[in-house]
C-alpha cells in the first residue's frame, strides 16, 4: 500500500509537539513531505525555532519553512501561558544547526503539492491557526484539486478560547472561514473528540520517569500540562494536535457525523466559534465537514504510547 | 404555595405546561395567563389560552401582550403547531374572553401588589418579560425566579438558536441582564423529554378528557417534530418549567454565565453558555443540563392520571 502524503502545519506548543513525534513515528504510513510553521501558540520565531528543533531530536528529515507571523486582520495573540515560554513548557531540546528552508513558504508548500505523481493526493493537516492554508487556497488554486482533505485541529461545538471559540479558530477566524468555506473535505479534529483522547497521570509519569532521552522529553512536556491549574483536579491531559496525527493513521478509533460548518468573524462574544449544523434535518449540500465527535480511548492510549516509544 | 404568571404562546407544549401547573398536584397558585406572539400570532395564542382555560374550568385571568418582538420583525412556526397554533385536538371556541388591558402591565400590577414574591415562567418569546422590566424596573424587587423555556448550547431554529430565543433575542438579552435569577430549560434538556410513542400509549391509557387532549397534543406535535427535525417524538420543552416548579430534584443544573448573541454572523439568538468557566465573567443562570426522566414521567402521568377525581369526569 502506498503511503499517505503528509503536509504538517503546526505551531509547537506541546501538543504540536507531540503530534510531530507521532508523526514522526509513523513513516511507516506516512509520506510526509515538510513542515510549515505559524504563529498561534508563541511568536512564528520561537514556533520555528521548536519545529526547527524537535525534527532534528526525531530525526524527521523533511523540510520546515516558516509561514504567516500573524492572523489575516486581527492582532496576535499567543498561548504563552498554556504552552509555557518557550511554547515547550519547561522543555529545552538539544540546539540544532537545521535551518528553515529558503524561498517563498507558499510556494514551497505548493511545489510539494504540485510536484506529487498525478495520481496522488496531499493531505493536509493543520493544528494550529488556519493562517497558512488559507493563504495557499487564496494564492494557489491550483492545489485545490490536489488535496485529498484536511485534517484539522480546530474548532468543535463548544469553545475553551472563549465559551464558543476554540483556540485556533478564535486566533484566526478569517482564515477559518476561508478554509470551512473551500468545499475541500475537511475532518475536524475539534473539541468534541480531543476533549475525549488524552494520556492519563500513570502513564504520563512512565514517560517522564523514562531513561530513554526521547520519551523523557515528551513526558515532561506533559508533565508541565499535567501540572497547569487547567488540568489539577484532571485525570487525562488532552493531547489536542496529537489526535489530528492518529486520525490519519488510524482513523478506524474516531467516529464522527458529516455537517456543514460556518465560522463567526463577527466581531462579537461568538466571534471564532463554528457553527455546526447538527439539525438531523439540515440541507445535505455543504456537508464537507467530518465533525468527529468520538474516540476509543484505550486504543488511542494504546496507539500514541507504541508510537512514542518507538522513537 | 407559590404565585406564578404563566407567559406563554400555546402552543402544544405550553398548554402541558399549563396543565401541569393547573392540576391537584401542583401547589402552584396561578395569577395569571399572559400571551406573547410567538408559536404563531398572539391573537391565536390568546384563544389557545381562553380554550385551555376553559377545558380545565380554571378561574385565573388571561392576558394578552405583544404582537411583535422589541427590535425586529414577527417570527412565527405554523409549521411546527399549525395554522391555529395548537392544532390537533378540536376544543369549541371559548365563551370566556381575555381581560381587557395588556400583558405587560398585567405582569408589573401583579407584581406590585403581591405580598409574596412572584415566578415568572415565559414559555414563549420574552418580550413582555422584557418590556415589563424596562417600563416598571422596581418589579425585580417581588420577582423570586424566572423560570424559562429558551435557548441551550445549540439551536432548533438555526443551528445556533432556539427558537423563543430566536425569536427575540434583545428582549432575552434584556432579562438575562436584568439581575433576576434566571432557571434556563434550553434544548439540552428539553430534547431529554421526548414524548415518543410509548409515552403517548401511557397518557393514553389514561381515561379523563384532560389525558385525553393532551394525547392528540402529543400525537399532532410529534408528527411535525418527525417530519420538521427527524425526531421519534415531540419535545415537551415548555412543560419543563413547571415540571421543575413542583419537584425541582427531577433536574440536575448548573450555576453558569449565561450571554445573549444579538449581532453574531451566524448565531444571532444564541444563548452563549460559559460552560467551562473561561470568561471570567459571573453566574448568572441556573442551566439545566440533566433530567431524571423515569421520575419525569412518572409524575407526568401522576399529573394526568390527577385529573380523573370528581364528579364532572368525562
Amino acid at each position: 500500500m502506498s503511503k499517505i502524503n503528509v503536509w504538517i502545519d503546526c505551531d509547537p506548543g506541546i501538543d504540536d509537539a507531540i503530534a510531530l513525534a507521532a508523526a514522526a513515528a509513523s513513516q511507516d504510513a506516512l509520506h510526509i513531505h515538510g513542515i510549515s510553521t505559524v504563529a498561534g501558540n508563541q511568536t512564528i520565531e520561537r514556533v520555528t525555532n521548536n519545529a526547527l528543533a524537535l525534527s532534528s531530536f526525531l530525526k524527521l528529515d523533511v523540510p520546515v519553512v516558516r509561514g504567516a507571523e500573524g492572523p489575516l486582520t486581527r492582532a496576535k495573540e499567543d498561548a504563552g501561558h498554556v504552552h509555557g515560554e518557550t511554547g515547550l513548557g519547561n522543555t529545552v531540546l538539544p540546539k540544532t544547526g537545521k535551518q528553515a528552508e529558503k524561498g517563498n513558504t507558499f510556494q514551497l508548500i505548493r511545489d510539494a503539492i504540485m510536484n506529487l505523481p498525478e495520481d496522488e493526493k496531499m493531505t493536509l493537516v493543520p493544528v494550529g491557526p488556519l493562517t497558512n492554508i488559507a493563504l495557499l487556497l487564496k494564492v494557489y488554486p491550483e492545489v485545490n484539486t490536489r488535496i485529498k482533505e484536511i485534517v484539522l485541529m480546530g474548532g468543535g461545538t463548544f469553545g475553551n478560547r472563549t465559551p464558543t471559540a476554540e483556540f485556533n479558530i478564535w486566533g484566526d477566524p478569517e482564515a477559518a472561514k476561508i478554509v470551512f468555506d473551500s468545499d475541500l473535505p475537511i475532518v475536524m479534529c475539534g473539541l468534541d473528540v480531543t476533549h475525549k483522547s488524552g494520556l492519563d497521570r500513570n502513564q504520563v509519569e512512565a514517560m517522564f520517569t523514562s531513561q530513554n532521552e526521547v520519551q523523557k522529553a515528551f513526558g515532561d512536556m506533559l508533565k508541565f500540562y499535567f501540572d497547569s491549574p487547567a488540568y489539577i483536579n484532571s485525570d487525562l491531559v488532552h493531547i489536542h494536535d496529537a489526535v489530528a496525527v492518529i486520525y490519519v493513521t488510524n482513523p478506524e478509533i474516531f467516529k464522527g457525523i458529516q455537517v456543514s460548518v460556518d465560522v463567526d468573524c463577527t466581531d462579537d462574544i461568538n466571534r471564532g466559534m463554528t457553527v455546526c449544523d447538527l439539525r438531523k434535518t439540515a440541507p445535505e449540500a455543504g456537508r464537507n465537514v467530518t465533525l468527529l465527535n468520538d474516540i476509543d480511548l484505550t486504543a488511542f492510549q494504546n496507539i500514541l504510547l507504541e508510537k512514542l516509544s518507538s522513537l | 404555595m407559590r404565585n406564578v404568571i404563566l407567559d406563554c404562546d400555546p402552543g402544544h407544549d405550553d398548554a402541558i405546561s399549563i396543565i401541569i401547573a393547573a392540576s391537584d398536584v401542583s401547589d402552584l397558585k396561578i395569577l395569571g395567563i399572559t400571551t406573547v406572539a410567538g408559536n404563531v400570532e398572539v391573537e391565536k395564542n390568546t384563544v389557545n389560552a381562553l380554550k385551555i382555560s376553559e377545558l380545565l374550568d380554571l378561574d385565573v385571568p388571561v392576558v394578552q401582550g405583544a404582537r411583535r418582538p422589541l427590535v425586529k420583525k414577527s417570527e412565527i412556526a405554523p409549521e411546527i403547531h399549525g395554522e391555529t397554533g395548537m392544532d390537533g385536538p378540536v376544543l369549541k371556541d371559548p365563551e370566556i374572553s381575555a381581560l381587557d388591558g395588556h400583558a405587560v402591565d398585567f405582569i408589573i400590577d401583579q407584581v406590585m401588589q403581591s405580598d409574596e414574591a412572584v415566578t415568572l415562567v415565559p414559555t414563549g418569546p420574552l418580550t413582555n418579560i422584557a418590556m415589563a422590566l424596562i417600563k416598571e424596573p422596581r418589579i425585580i424587587e417581588n420577582i423570586d425566579e424566572i423560570v424559562l423555556m429558551g435557548g441551550g448550547t445549540f439551536g432548533n431554529w438555526t443551528p445556533a438558536a432556539e427558537f423563543n430565543i430566536f425569536v427575540d433575542a434583545e428582549a432575552a438579552k434584556v432579562v438575562y441582564e436584568s439581575g433576576v435569577p434566571v432557571t434556563m430549560f434550553g434544548l439540552d434538556v428539553t430534547h431529554q423529554v421526548i414524548a415518543t410513542q410509548d409515552i403517548i400509549q401511557r397518557v393514553g391509557n389514561i381515561d379523563n378528557k384532560i389525558a385525553e387532549f393532551v394525547k392528540e397534543l402529543l400525537i399532532f406535535f410529534g408528527e411535525t417534530y418527525k417530519n420538521h427535525f427527524g425526531f421519534n417524538g415531540g419535545p415537551i420543552h415548555d412543560a419543563c418549567t413547571t415540571m421543575y416548579l413542583l419537584k425541582p430534584e427531577l433536574f440536575k443544573t448548573e450555576y453558569l454565565n449565561v450571554t445573549i448573541e444579538t449581532k453574531g454572523e451566524y448565531s444571532y439568538g444564541m444563548t452563549v453558555v460559559d460552560t467551562l468557566s473561561v470568561t471570567g465573567r459571573e453566574p448568572n443562570t441556573n442551566v439545566a443540563l440533566g433530567v431524571d426522566q423515569e421520575a419525569f414521567w412518572s409524575l407526568f402521568e401522576e399529573i394526568l392520571k390527577s385529573y380523573s377525581g370528581g364528579s364532572d369526569n368525562e
